[in-house]
């Protein structure tokens, strides 16, 4: 991929090296070339699981210097220019618009008490006294807590309402330790987060495009993000009805990625839809429950769901085209995209890039592009509820203030 | 009223009940049709290979294109491939590859490795620690030295794909790795992907298969009409001598009005000898043509190889005189064999004639001697040797290893020697180097163990 010059203080570069040092240092310096000699003020790194993460940040550092640094590891990336979801993509972008403000923050222990975690966060914004923040991007480990839980400690700690938005730390789909990335350290089962402030207004829209099948049920048993029953009926065996699994050994990330619950919302959005849709990511096969990142509490109403590259595409496409609706004829200084992993190449195979998300950039024209296939993705659907999704992308535009 | 209500109730379960054998149905066919697509590709990659392979001009770009392929298909990171070296059994390293993520190359060691046994003869997929006390260790040895860039969390997958021509044209291994992290989406081959691995390799041998033969037919083409040049050449040579002389003698008996034209004794001998060429030069000529339609039967007789050796050396004589060459035989009393005279004369007179043409002027070394019921017989000059390269091909038809226009002779006469010596049971061997003369040992079968033969030579 040849990197575009970026016009607006933004560049973003790319590397495909699998020494992790060298990834850091080329991608980075691919970025910073492009911002024609004015220094870094933030950057945002995301990169496939394959690498050393440590040392892919020291080689982005040695690049960049001590700017305010964040991100995650991600189960592909998402450029202008195409996507990628080898172990060993990388990306860099950096910023270095002087009426902008970014300050990075971290909390860790996300696992061990996901609220607490959000709280602890929430209260270091608080207490940094940033006074200009419009667009806090957040990063959570995509598998170890309960994002639901620490998006609402987070807003509740927050000294003013922000838009909030990024996804969860993917990794190779193997379930293995997801990366959040805070300057200069590789953090995991954390939070990191950066808030943007100053000149500029953020826009975002999230959509998703599964089509809730069979009849209602009702989570019977759940805890911690934990779904131990539905209908009364261990969660998993509920699953395993629509999966042919005979094995439970054989359980992998496709299996979880080919069907979801659709969760009733107490409030309809006219865009969005009556269901947010829910993905497990853990089994405890001795229980048969079900982890979901997604918060969902006994008595919750849901259905199956099954995803729709037909409608997904197209959605897409409209939530875009809202964001535009909203500025017209204005081009924003660059988009960000968190795009579930599991309408990616599980979905749309080697195509992903010219079938799903090619025709959304086209919506935008020749705008600077970033984005990465996560573990859940975090936006508002109306402006005030900041929500945890799944299977859903979550498009984030930065236009001028 | 309850009753509806639960009769919709059992409706509605019946209905989830179908919604869930359709979903079941709907991710059979999904998978089956991510089967197809990886099925569709590979053929396409297939035939990919098959085209673009057809337009190669070496093997070594045969493998490339491989390399290429099989990227396209696996995920592996590097690939190289080893080709034949000096002899049977070795291999030196070819053209090797990144896949085009890696974005890198290295150089990989000029040294050769001996395979301690022969290539695999199927596929072999694994980790590489699981080949630690294979003979195949020594390639991922060289493999190292393409210095791929270390990832942190670095695993270690091989595939081993020999590459087995028909007639072992030319064998070679691709060595492919996969170095960093698998994601759960990407998928090396495993034992139910061998069968596709192995048609690969049909494809590729057959690839270089036809390479070779296509070469080989060129090379036949040149060697034919090179041929056709040296003997059109070399049959005129003499020819034109004899016609001169003719014409010399015709004009100065004209002129001094003779009836009978004088000759002289050196014209004489001239006349003679481009005659004698002439007549060698057309029996080699047959004497190919009777070897190739298989009519060359030896007619055996008792002889004694001295005596034939001596009359050879007699019969050279005059050139011996002319390039200043002088012979030092050492020669047992008798060496009796059982060979067709005419033929054993014709491969020492071959082997003679060529130490003299070669010889620069200096000694020319024959000695017979006996070794284990064989006789050996070395025929030695300190000439303008042959090079290795051209070693192996001396023997073959039309094959010099000097140019014709400094030196004569259709480039049969070492062909000939061979054929005659494999008929009789015997052989012949080279030894030489470049400015140092050639020594030729001849190996015959003694009196007692000589094959008896009455068939005439036709």
């Amino acid at each position: 991929m040849t990197p575009h010059l970026q016009p607006r203080g933004i560049g973003i570069g790319s590397s495909h090296l699998r020494n992790s040092q060298a990834a850091g240092e080329e991608a980075a310096r691919q970025a910073i070339a492009q911002l024609g000699g004015s220094p870094p003020r933030f950057s945002l790194v995301f990169a496939g699981a394959g690498h050393d993460p440590q040392a892919l940040l020291r080689g982005a550092r040695a690049s960049l210097g001590e700017v305010p640094l964040s991100g995650c590891s991600a189960s592909g990336i998402i450029l202008a220019e195409g996507w990628d979801d080898s172990p060993q993509a990388a990306t860099v972008l950096v910023m270095a618009e002087p009426r902008m403000s970014f300050t990075t923050y971290r909390s860790e222990g996300f696992g061990r008490d996901s609220a607490a975690c959000g709280r602890a966060l929430g209260r270091r914004i608080r207490d940094a006294g940033q006074k200009d923040g419009k667009l806090l991007l957040v990063f959570p480990d995509g598998l170890t807590g309960n994002v639901s839980l620490a998006l609402r400690s987070l807003e509740e700690e927050l000294p003013y309402p922000v838009a909030i938005a990024g996804g969860t730390a993917g990794e190779l789909l193997r379930m293995g330790p997801t990366w959040q990335f805070h300057d200069g350290a590789a953090l995991t089962d954390s939070i990191t987060a950066a808030l943007l402030g100053g000149d500029f207004l953020p826009e975002i829209s999230v959509t998703h495009a599964c089509d809730p099948i069979g009849i209602e049920q009702t989570i019977t048993r759940a805890r911690d993000g934990w779904v131990h029953e539905i209908d009364g009926a261990p969660a998993w065996d509920v699953y395993r009805q629509y999966l042919e699994v005979q094995d439970v050994e054989e359980i992998t990330m496709s299996h979880f990625c080919y069907i979801c619950l659709a969760e009733l919302l107490p409030e309809p959005d006219p865009f969005y839809g009556s269901y947010i849709i829910r993905c497990p990511l853990r089994l405890d096969r001795g229980s048969g429950a079900l982890f979901f990142p997604g918060e969902m509490r006994t008595g919750t109403r849901v259905r199956m769901a099954l995803r729709n590259p037909e409608t997904t595409v197209a959605r897409a496409r409209r939530s875009a085209e809202l964001i535009r609706s909203r500025h017209p004829g204005a081009s924003p200084r660059i988009v960000l995209q968190f795009d579930c992993c599991c309408r990616a190449r599980l979905l749309f195979g080697a195509r992903t890039h010219e079938t799903s998300i090619a025709p959304v950039q086209r919506v935008f024209g020749e705008v600077p592009w970033l984005g990465f296939n996560t573990y859940g993705e975090i936006a508002a659907i109306d402006r005030r509820r900041t929500l945890f999704h799944n299977y859903s992308m979550v498009l984030c535009a930065l236009y001028d203030g | 009223m309850m009753d509806e209500l639960e009769r919709l109730r059992r409706e509605n379960q019946a209905l989830n009940e179908q919604v869930k054998r359709l979903v079941r149905a709907e991710r059979r066919l999904s998978l089956n049709r991510q089967e197809l697509d990886a099925q569709l590709q590979r053929f396409r990659a297939l035939n990919r290979f098959s085209l673009d392979a057809g337009e190669a001009e070496t093997p070594e770009r045969i493998l490339e294109l491989a390399m290429e392929g099989l990227f396209d298909l696996f995920p592996y990171e590097q690939a190289l491939a080893f080709v034949p070296g000096s002899g049977p059994g070795r291999f030196r390293a070819g053209p090797h590859r990144f896949a085009r993520s890696c974005g890198r190359s290295g150089n990989v060691s000029p040294d050769e490795i001996t395979l301690d046994g022969e290539l695999p003869r199927r596929p072999i997929a694994s980790r590489s620690r699981a080949l630690a006390d294979s003979p195949l260790l020594p390639f991922l040895r060289i493999m190292e030295e393409m210095r791929f860039p270390e990832s942190g969390q670095a695993d270690d997958f091989v595939l081993m794909l020999p590459v087995i021509p028909a007639k072992a044209a030319f064998p070679a291994l691709l060595v492919f790795r996969r170095r960093s992290p698998l994601s759960l989406l990407e998928r090396l081959p495993e034992e139910e992907d061998f069968p596709f691995l192995q048609l690969v390799e049909n494809h590729i041998s057959s690839a270089i298969q036809n390479l070779v033969l296509f070469r080989d037919a060129q090379e036949a083409v040149r060697l034919r009409d090179e041929f056709l040049s040296i003997a059109s050449h070399e049959l005129n040579t003499p020819m034109t001598s004899i016609l001169l002389l003719l014409q010399s003698l015709s004009r100065t008996s004209q002129r001094d009005g003779l009836e009978r034209p004088q000759i002289t004794r050196p014209q004489l001998e001239q006349l003679e000898r481009q005659l004698r060429r002439l007549g060698s030069l057309v029996e080699q000529l047959l004497e190919v043509s009777r070897i190739r339609v298989g009519k060359l039967v030896p007619q055996y007789a008792e002889l004694d190889l001295v005596a034939m050796i001596r009359e050879v050396i007699q019969r050279f004589q005059p050139e011996l005189s002319w390039t200043g060459s002088w012979v030092e035989l050492r020669l047992p009393e008798a060496a009796r064999v059982r060979a067709d005279p005419s033929q054993l004369d014709q491969v020492m007179t071959n082997l003679i004639s060529n130490a003299i043409k070669f010889g620069q002027g200096r000694a020319i070394e024959i000695g017979i001697e006996e070794q284990d019921g064989e006789w050996i017989i070395e025929v030695r000059d300190h000439g303008i040797g042959i090079s290795a390269r051209d070693q192996a091909r001396i023997f073959d038809r039309f094959e010099r290893a000097v140019s014709s226009r400094n030196f004569g002779g259709l480039g049969l006469g070492l062909y000939i020697a061979r054929q005659i010596l494999t008929l009789h049971g015997g052989r012949i061997e080279i030894e030489s180097a470049e400015g140092q003369g050639s020594k030729f040992t001849v190996r015959l079968p003694g009196v007692r163990s000589a094959r008896p033969g009455e068939s005439r030579r036709t």
